[in-house]
């Protein structure tokens, strides 16, 4: 049977605004089915652990519904989504006590050193075939992810894992684009250091 | 001893020519892979990295960085998620 309007969507449409925040149920499980995956990939690197980033989802979705009057639509609908689920997952860590492995020392230890505007270190291109051939690449990227401090690991995350724009970055965390630049460039430093370790070799 | 004195002297002979140092490419080594820079500052990093060969190597490590972590995007959902949380959801009044 042919059903109209809000029904019909499917993931991937543009998402309605009007109608999510009129509290319409269709429109809020388009918002459930189009941006559960991104969202759980967000919370999970957050938390590193899948059941508590399931469970903080859903409670981002329904923390969203029951605040909807709350969205003054200075952002986007997804913006305001994201800064939800980022704020429960970073308070669910906060009660873990769950500390990365590396703290804001390590990652100063693991940036450039420069004398007379110089690098200290030199430097080697990784070989591609090298890169290539790694095994398990994929995981020793994951966990080198893992080890960063929270801060940094959600600006990696958005930035170059889902690929979201600086500005909406900065809205989500409630900083300016200039910390979340800042805090990019410092991560991606000392990704690049945690790598070379291994490619380099 | 002659890298020691290259590295006294290179400040005073990036002054002279007016040549960005490595520190300052590496500090807007972002700014230089979004392509954020003006085309007068830019045009001065391609001329640094066309001849320091360590900056070049670290530019290519860094946006090496960057694929690999784009590379780490996951595509699965845990099976059934969206399901159990339009479950959970219609359980508390959001959808039906």
């Amino acid at each position: 049977m042919a059903t109209k309007g809000k029904s019909t969507s499917q993931p991937g449409d543009p998402l309605d605004v009007e109608a999510l925040l009129a509290g319409d149920g269709a429109a809020f499980e388009q918002l459930v089915r189009q941006e559960s995956p991104r969202l759980f990939r967000v919370i999970n690197r957050v938390v590193n652990d899948e059941d508590e980033a399931a469970s903080l989802m859903q409670e981002t979705f329904l923390q969203a519904y029951q605040r909807l009057d709350t969205f003054r639509g200075e952002a986007k609908f997804t913006t305001w989504l994201y800064a939800i689920g980022i704020n429960l997952a970073r308070g669910s860590l906060r009660k873990s006590r769950r500390l990365s492995p590396l703290d804001e020392a390590a990652v100063e230890r693991m940036q450039p050193e420069f004398s007379g505007g110089m690098y200290v270190d030199h430097a080697e291109t990784w070989n591609p075939h090298r890169l290539a051939e790694l095994s398990q690449r994929r995981e020793l990227v994951h966990q080198a992810i893992a080890q960063l401090p929270e801060d940094y690991r959600v600006v990696v995350t958005l930035r170059d894992i889902e690929e979201i724009r600086t500005e909406e970055v900065a809205r989500m965390l409630d900083v300016s684009n200039g910390a979340v630049r800042v805090r990019l460039h410092r991560a991606r430093q000392a990704l690049r250091k945690l790598l070379d370790s291994h490619i380099s070799n | 001893m002659k890298k020691h004195l290259m590295r006294m002297a290179a400040p005073m002979i990036r002054r002279l020519m007016g040549t960005p140092s490595c520190q300052e490419v590496n500090s807007f080594l972002m700014d230089y892979v979004d392509e954020t820079l003006d085309a007068e500052t830019s045009e001065r990093y391609r001329k640094h990295l066309g001849r320091c060969g360590t900056c070049t190597s670290y530019l290519e490590q860094y946006q090496d960085t960057i694929k690999l972590a784009r590379e780490c995007r996951d595509s699965e959902l845990p099976s059934d998620l969206v399901e159990h949380t339009l479950a959970f959801l219609k359980d508390r009044g959001v959808t039906s």
